[in-house]
């Protein structure tokens, strides 16, 4: 291939001297892999290496080339190449095209500069107010030709060079839908990777923060970046997700979900094993507490890892709430969670096995309500629980005009005439309601899924066994959660293993200055996170000057 | 040593106290001892924790073994395998008498209809699928499980017990009015069992990232398990009475089914039997590992994890045929476990260690001098690495 490429390309060269300029056939390589456009140099000549690219990229129509004499001394010939709607054209035009032709023609009296190869002089006078990457190979240039950049070849040169031009269109910063806080930042990540990576910087202004860039899919060639705090990150654990993210071969990467899924350890448990987040600010407090964080070009959900089961419990408002709200909110979330995955199932277990665990009255109700129903519990049960399932799906994918018609649809008819036409009991209505109220109760989408898909298991335990059967279930789930890590982290830690001091933010938080070290499992080097003694005292004037300089545990 | 993973001693410390709780509080107990049941605990107590001594100084000649392996050394190899044989026995038996009397439990008190063995099945499916990956999955499921159920919610039990006022404690009166004789024959029952069982903790002894730590997390567990089997055996005698206490077969079930706050908080039966069945899981992993790990390195096999399988059907075929019904089971338990088990926790181990006194190990210092040197070559050959980071085992799993 490559050498039907160079083949081709030289005899391109060898008849263009017949041929007048203008006239020469369009060049076709067809599809080339990216090996083969890396040992593709560029030619030196300007035709050359214009119809080189050209042809790579099949004659794009929005593939702008144009040729500009360059006003040094002497006259140089050049040609800038840009892909039409990727760049921003202001940018382009003031900072690029203008100084080129304007200011080149100052810079080359200087007498200093004067041995300098053009290009060279190039980058260091009229374009040093930008990246500018010397391109020698196909690759480089058709890579960043892709990316956005803008290339800039010169006649005689085997080298040419990627201007960062990057523009065109994308999404504004916004608050994103999902995990919505009432105080904190209210900026979101967007489609767009460099913007992603500007919001942590400004979050994280430290030099400590290292972000290792890499390309993902052959065919889409995404690029992904690697970011840690060096010093607070675990270095195993950083060297194992880069190990993780290099194996990846893929044709394209559209989502961070396709790395997620080449990464995490347990591609079969429904638990998610890494934590996905449109909010900058979470990322940058993994960041602090030495996780690693995975940035995808094109998707505004940036990866965490490692994660661990209670990290899907909180939400980044848990932080920036007051700790007495905290311990009530996150004790409302674990408890939501145990609703979401039993509710049904405990429904049916206390009908079907265990009515004498009821009050009576309320075991009256029940027999009352279910005696025109012509299902057992279970049968029921797992009706709703599908119902429901199908309400929150088309909920989702409906247009949202449509939104409104389906929770007429949903609540009225299936809720009100499913109980008149015997279908349900009214008691099973509520049990799904606040089963379907606990799990929206839930900061972590995927953690929701996990508990809405083992609940189906846990109303056909609860139907067979009764309690037992629930108890059956619940221990296999635990035998399930005590295997599972997250890059080598237990997904069950802190409590399994446990370890006291990491409690102190896991089924709730304490205040900051009582949070004193970071989490042992990520930092093992650096631990500490707060220095003690900072406990905010009222001031008091004679017993109180003792106790301030007093350290708290 | 097969077993690779490593296990905290906090983690050995719930370990052994959900083992200790199985299905102690479950039984009665007190068909002898009548309303003195609480001095046979006690007794009991305090010889559960010598016997963790003589486990402990036994452990602590090998420190990197199981008893399998050094029986071998110190007795010979025929007879070293049979040491071990006998030990995958004992653990398969407990485990099979666990296993029936959870079927006992459900099939008398809420499944009457239902095959015993639907309850073997199912409970030897799930005890097969934590013994698998080795020690570690049983620890960790004991560190989320035991917190829950015995150390916070039996508490709870008792606290509900006493503000339903069906406790009377005149029921535990008068003190030790049939002289000393009952109270040592129910000591000596409760020694068998649970206490004596705890020899099956030999073979997780080697598993301790510091294996000098496990004399201490051992006797706390046993005292903090004699606590709840005094008040447990008390509270059924001064709910149900000295009599009917010894009647029944699952007192403790009994008392579950009386205790009524108002209206409201009735019948709370089936969730003291989950609570109940969390710990008779942690004791059944126990047993399933032991006889598994013993019967391995007994017969020199590469790795045990496939054994588990094995060993669980085998534990639910022997749980089928042991006893023809509960009754049976009970007085078994009461009358002839002391006697059958005395080998296996007593008069075994106790011969290992004087063999290994005796014998002593070369290049190693006399041991029983101090703590340190009671466990020759555990610091030494082993640095221990921080506890944590080894049980999180980034550098393992990585």
């Amino acid at each position: 291939m490559l050498f039907r490429l160079l083949r081709r390309l030289a005899g391109g060269s060898r008849k263009r001297k017949g041929i007048p300029k203008g006239g020469q056939p369009p060049f076709h390589p067809g599809p080339v892999t990216e090996e083969e456009l890396a040992r593709l140099p560029l030619p030196a000549s300007l035709e050359q290496s214009v119809s080189l690219i050209q042809g790579l990229l099949g004659h794009a129509a929005d593939l702008i080339v144009r040729e500009v004499l360059l006003p040094s001394t002497p006259p140089a010939r050049a040609a800038i190449l840009f892909i039409e709607h990727l760049v921003d054209k202001d940018d382009l035009q003031q900072h690029i095209l203008k100084p080129l032709l304007l200011e080149v023609a100052a810079t080359a009296r200087v007498a200093a500069l004067a041995g300098r190869n053009l290009l060279t002089r190039l980058v260091e006078t009229a374009l040093s107010d930008r990246k500018a990457i010397p391109a020698a190979n196909a690759l480089q240039a058709t890579e960043g030709l892709l990316d956005g950049d803008t290339l800039l070849l010169l006649d005689g040169s085997p080298q040419g060079l990627i201007l960062t031009s990057r523009g065109g269109e994308g999404r504004a910063v916004e608050e994103p839908d999902t995990e919505s806080v009432v105080r904190g930042p209210r900026e979101g990540f967007t489609e767009r990777l460099h913007t992603n990576l500007s919001l942590l910087r400004r979050k994280i202004k430290s030099p400590n923060l290292r972000t290792e860039s890499l390309r993902l899919g052959r065919v889409t060639r995404t690029q992904v970046v690697l970011a840690y705090i060096e010093g607070l990150a675990n270095r195993r654990i950083v060297e194992e997700v880069r190990r993780r993210l290099q194996r990846i071969e893929i044709d394209g990467v559209l989502e961070s979900a396709y790395v997620e899924e080449f990464i995490e350890d347990s591609p079969f448990s429904p638990f998610p094993q890494v934590a996905a987040t449109e909010r900058p600010d979470r990322v940058a407090a993994g960041l602090l507490e030495g996780r690693v964080a995975i940035l995808v070009d094109g998707s505004p959900f940036a990866l965490t890892v490692p994660a661990v089961a209670s990290e899907f419990f909180l939400s980044s408002e848990d932080y920036y709430a007051r700790v007495p709200i905290v311990i009530l909110v996150r004790f409302v979330r674990f408890v939501s969670f145990f609703v979401a995955l039993l509710a049904p199932a405990v429904y049916v277990a206390l009908t079907t096995y265990h009515q004498e665990m009821l009050p009576t009255p309320l075991a009256m109700a029940i027999a009352a309500g279910r005696e025109g129903v012509p299902f057992p519990a279970v049968v029921e049960a797992l009706l709703m629980v599908f119902t429901f399932e199908v309400l929150r799906e088309a909920g989702v994918r409906m247009p949202r005009p449509l939104g409104q018609a389906i929770s007429i649809v949903g609540a009225l008819v299936i809720g009100e005439t499913a109980v008149q036409a015997g279908l349900a009991t009214p008691l099973m209505l509520i049990v799904i309601a606040i089963t379907a109220i606990a799990s929206f109760a839930f900061p972590s989408p995927s953690m929701v899924m996990a508990t809405r898909l083992l609940a189906f298991p846990m109303v056909l335990l609860a139907a067979m066994l009764g309690i037992f059967g629930i108890i059956w279930g619940l221990l296999a789930i635990l035998i399930h959660l005590v295997q599972l890590r997250s890059f080598g982290i237990p997904y069950l830690w802190p409590y399994a293993p446990l370890s006291l001091p990491d409690l102190r933010d896991s089924l709730s938080r304490l205040h900051w200055w009582w949070m004193r070290e970071r989490p042992s499992l990520m930092t093992p080097e650096n631990a500490e996170r707060v220095p003690p003694g900072q406990r905010p005292w009222p001031p008091r004037p004679h017993r109180g000057q003792k106790k301030r300089g007093e350290e708290r545990p | 040593m097969l077993e690779r993973g490593k296990i905290s001693a906090r983690q050995l410390f719930f370990l052994a106290l959900g083992f200790l709780h199985g299905n102690v509080a479950v039984f009665s107990r007190s068909t002898q001892t009548k309303e003195d049941i609480w001095a046979a605990a006690l007794l009991a107590g305090v010889g559960g924790v010598l016997l963790v001594y003589l486990y402990t100084a036994l452990a602590g000649y090998f420190p990197e073994e199981t008893p399998s392996r050094y029986a071998r050394r110190l007795l010979g190899r025929p007879l070293g395998t049979a040491v071990g044989l006998l030990y995958f026995w004992h653990a398969l038996y407990v485990g099979a008498l666990v296993l029936r009397s959870l079927g006992e439990l459900m099939t008398i008190n809420f499944y009457l209809q239902t095959p015993i063995l639907v309850f073997a099945l199912s409970t030897t499916l799930l005890t097969t699928f934590a013994v698998r990956p080795g020690i570690e999955v049983p620890a960790r499921m004991a560190e989320i499980i035991v917190p829950f159920a015995p150390l916070l919610l039996l508490p709870l039990f008792v606290l509900l017990a006493v503000a339903s006022r069906i406790v009377h404690l005149e029921n535990l009166t008068p003190v030790l009015v049939g002289g000393l004789g009952p109270v040592l024959k129910g000591a000596w029952s409760f020694l068998a069992f649970p206490y004596g069982e705890l020899v099956f903790f030999l073979f997780i002894f080697p598993a301790l990232h510091v294996p000098a730590k496990a004399r201490r997390a051992a006797v706390l567990a046993v005292i903090l398990c004699s606590f709840y089997l005094i008040l447990f055996q008390s509270l059924d005698v001064a709910v149900l009475g000295p009599e009917a206490s010894g009647a029944e077969f699952f007192p403790s079930f009994i008392v579950a089914t009386m205790i009524q706050i108002g209206e409201f908080l009735t019948r709370i039966e089936a969730l003291v039997m989950v609570l109940w069945t969390a710990a008779i899981f942690v004791k059944l992993t126990v047993c399933q590992y032991v006889a598994t790990l013993a019967l391995a390195e007994a017969l020199d096999l590469q790795d045990f994890h496939s054994l588990a399988a094995a060993v669980g059907a085998l534990m639910i075929a022997l749980s089928m045929l042991i006893f023809s019904d509960a009754p049976s089971l009970v007085a078994f338990f009461d009358r002839y476990f002391p006697f059958y088990s005395l080998p296996f926790y007593l008069l075994l181990p106790l011969l290992l260690w004087a063999v290994a006194k005796l014998r002593g190990r070369p290049g190693n210092p006399a041991p029983g001098q101090t703590e340190q040197t009671t466990h020759p070559g555990g610091e030494a050959t082993r640095p221990a690495p921080p506890e944590q980071l080894q049980e999180g085992g980034v550098s393992r799993a990585l």
